[in-house]
């Protein structure tokens, strides 16, 4: 087996002012090459807290307080921080967020920004062919700006992005936000990555542009053998693009198995209600189901399953003890009806 | 009893000035709404949906048509008497984090329709009652909407929308920004609302699934124009025209993925024709016709109009 990502009983702590509380709570996640593990949880279960972990950009008040994350053989939580930039980027990991527009410079652009990708690339490899003294002999700038052009326009080109030629001299805010999310995974094509983090990449588009975006995710993937890790709220859309599936409630890991078989049956209450809050039916059919209340305050959660008060088949062992997250023949589950 | 027309909106134009000339944004819509129905309009971004609601709204200029509630044409009242029947047509939009005022108490959030419309008395009482008809407790009056999930403030925006004792909503993309199990709640609310309430909804949004779930009938809008109408039964199980198709084959649904394995980029290098239909370039059916005229909406059966040279 060719393990990309391990991460083994991960618990992150965040302080705000005098206050502790736990955004992640004894995760265990793997990740194989080439597949797409999707990570699924509403707002607050601590999904992108766990996808920052891994790329290091976790905020100043946010500490890891046990666990490991081993990506690629190496331990990321002894990783110092003026280091971690060697586990990013080229054939390492790479994240594309919701709003492309916060991740893309605004003074710089398209082109500029995956140039730039480029050289960070050409530094990590040694330049090749290209004259690395650029800027002692700048005659040659002119030709090498030609070959940088031609490589950028190609992994353009692969994004199907319309007038790549274009889009290539103009600034992210003159783009829309389908485009926008076509030159991050560009950037992608050119930095090779392990591991791509996609935290909600298709949460602001519409339909036609979130298919477009999920195949050229796809394509990425066979063509350079990254694994993805797919964040998202939608469960209907992750259970159909994933290979694996984990879902996240209040900071732990309740659920995890294949997709299909999530799909098929799902065992916890949680997922059980997810799949059941999606609209299929007609209006006049008669209404669909709702997991009543809302998802805990993670500064405040409930004792015992941070699940109970939500759930209708909750007894009292639910109020008290938390579950422990069990291997039910291949899938893994937190739920005390199944212990 | 036959259903009556609420909303009538006649050939309206809207246009935004944009850097190069105008834009467009809604391009000769016709619509009817009926009362007491769920009327929904699908777009991908940029269709011009959103403008089409605001217009009837009268919150932004509009260029050309009519716009017709109730009888009267909204287009020729004064913003006085615009004022007098706003309170019978309210708006919810996409993002309760922005269309809540921070500074603002709930109470004076909820009330403002009332106050806008120049009622004095009772209006507490009336607050209360709308809070507690979109399930909240009376407590949550004093407190600010930063203390609230994004599902609590669009139970206040909606509470806002209905305390002046509407007859229509326009509902913009209401449960968009909100997690699943929230919006499920939302979903049910709305349409226990308009039961009890009889209300009529104009309802926006790009989300096909939730549209099916809360629509009577559904028109489907491209490039400022609406090129699908129908009953929404029959225009979800039974597309017409190339673009709704697409639409509906872009939901992720069992077998997915073989669907994107399968497809792939159509090279769009034609621009949209000035005289021709505006799908024509993304159209897999595209015929020499669709590039010199421009198709009209016609009748293919009973409940089911389509602007498509296919089906004339």
């Amino acid at each position: 087996m060719n393990k990309v990502l391990e991460i083994e009983r991960l618990s992150i702590l965040y302080r705000i002012r005098e206050r502790k509380f736990r955004a992640v709570n004894d995760v265990y996640l793997s990740l194989e090459k080439g597949e797409i593990l999707g990570l699924v949880g509403e707002s607050g279960s601590g999904k992108s807290t766990l996808a920052h972990a891994i790329i290091g950009l976790l905020p100043v008040n946010a500490v890891i307080e046990s666990g490991s994350i081993i990506f690629l053989g190496k331990d990321l939580t002894k990783v110092r921080y003026k280091d971690f930039h060697k586990f990013r980027g080229y054939r390492g990991m790479t994240m594309i967020f919701q709003d492309p527009m916060t991740s893309l410079n605004p003074t710089m652009t398209v082109y500029e920004q995956l140039e730039e990708a480029l050289i960070e690339r050409k530094q990590r490899i040694g330049w090749g062919d290209f004259n690395p003294f650029i800027k002692i002999f700048p005659q040659n700038k002119r030709k090498i700006r030609g070959e940088f052009e031609k490589e950028v326009l190609e992994a353009l080109n692969k994004t199907g992005i319309r007038y790549a030629k274009e889009i290539m001299r103009k600034y992210p805010h003159q783009l829309s936000g389908g485009e926008r999310q076509r030159v991050m995974i560009a950037m992608n094509y050119l930095l090779k990555p392990s591991l791509l983090i996609a935290d909600e990449p298709t949460t602001s588009l519409d339909v036609i542009n979130q298919f477009k975006i999920l195949k050229l995710l796809l394509e990425l993937r066979e063509e350079l053998g990254t694994s993805i890790l797919f964040i998202s709220h939608d469960i209907s859309l992750v259970l159909q693009i994933a290979d694996k599936v984990a879902v996240m409630y209040a900071g732990s890991i309740i659920e995890e198995g294949i997709s299909d078989e999530i799909y098929e049956k799902p065992l916890h209450p949680y997922t059980i209600g997810l799949l059941k809050s999606i609209p299929t039916k007609f209006k006049g059919d008669g209404r669909i189901s709702q997991i009543s209340g809302s998802p805990p305050d993670p500064m405040n959660l409930p004792n015992g399953c941070p699940f109970h008060p939500r759930c209708s088949f909750a007894y009292e062992l639910c109020k008290r003890n938390y579950p422990n997250l069990l291997n039910k023949s291949g899938r893994k589950v937190a739920c005390h009806l199944y212990s | 009893m036959p259903a009556t027309s609420i909303l009538e909106v006649k050939g309206l134009v809207v246009e935004y000035k944009a850097s190069r000339g105008t834009l467009r944004a809604v391009d000769g819509v016709n619509l009817e709404v009926m009362r007491g129905e769920t009327f929904t309009v699908i777009g991908e971004s940029g269709s011009g949906k959103s403008t089409l609601g605001l217009a009837i709204l009268r919150l932004i200029p509009v260029k050309d048509g009519e716009i017709i509630f109730n009888g009267i044409n909204l287009l020729k009242l004064k913003e006085r008497e615009i004022r007098k029947i706003r309170k019978s047509i309210q708006i919810v939009l996409q993002d309760p984090y922005a269309s809540l005022d921070p500074k603002m108490k709930v109470k004076e959030i909820v009330s403002e329709p009332l106050i806008g419309s120049g009622e004095r008395e009772g209006i507490e009482e009336k607050v209360n009652k709308a809070l507690e008809l979109v399930g909240l407790d009376r407590s949550f009056s004093e407190r600010y909407p930063s203390e609230f999930s994004g599902g609590q403030r669009q139970r206040v925006s909606i509470a806002r929308a209905i305390v002046g004792e509407p007859e229509f909503i326009v509902l913009d993309e209401p449960t968009s920004n909100l997690d699943i199990s929230i919006q499920a709640q939302i979903l049910n609310l709305l349409l226990d609302l308009q039961e009890r309430k009889n209300l009529t909804y104009l309802f926006i949004t790009h989300n096909i699934a939730v549209a099916k779930y809360i629509s009577d009938r559904i028109a489907v809008m491209y490039s400022g124009e609406i090129i699908e109408s129908g009953d929404a039964r029959e225009l979800i199980t039974n597309p017409l025209h190339p673009y709704t198709t697409e639409l509906i084959s872009a939901v992720p649904s069992k077998g997915f993925k073989e669907k994107l394995g399968k497809f792939n980029f159509k090279e769009v290098i034609h621009n949209v024709p000035p005289k021709g239909c505006k799908y024509a370039p993304r159209c897999p059916f595209a015929k020499e016709i669709c590039w010199n005229s421009r198709p009209k909406l016609v009748k293919v059966k009973n409940n089911h109009d389509v602007s498509c040279f296919l089906y004339s």
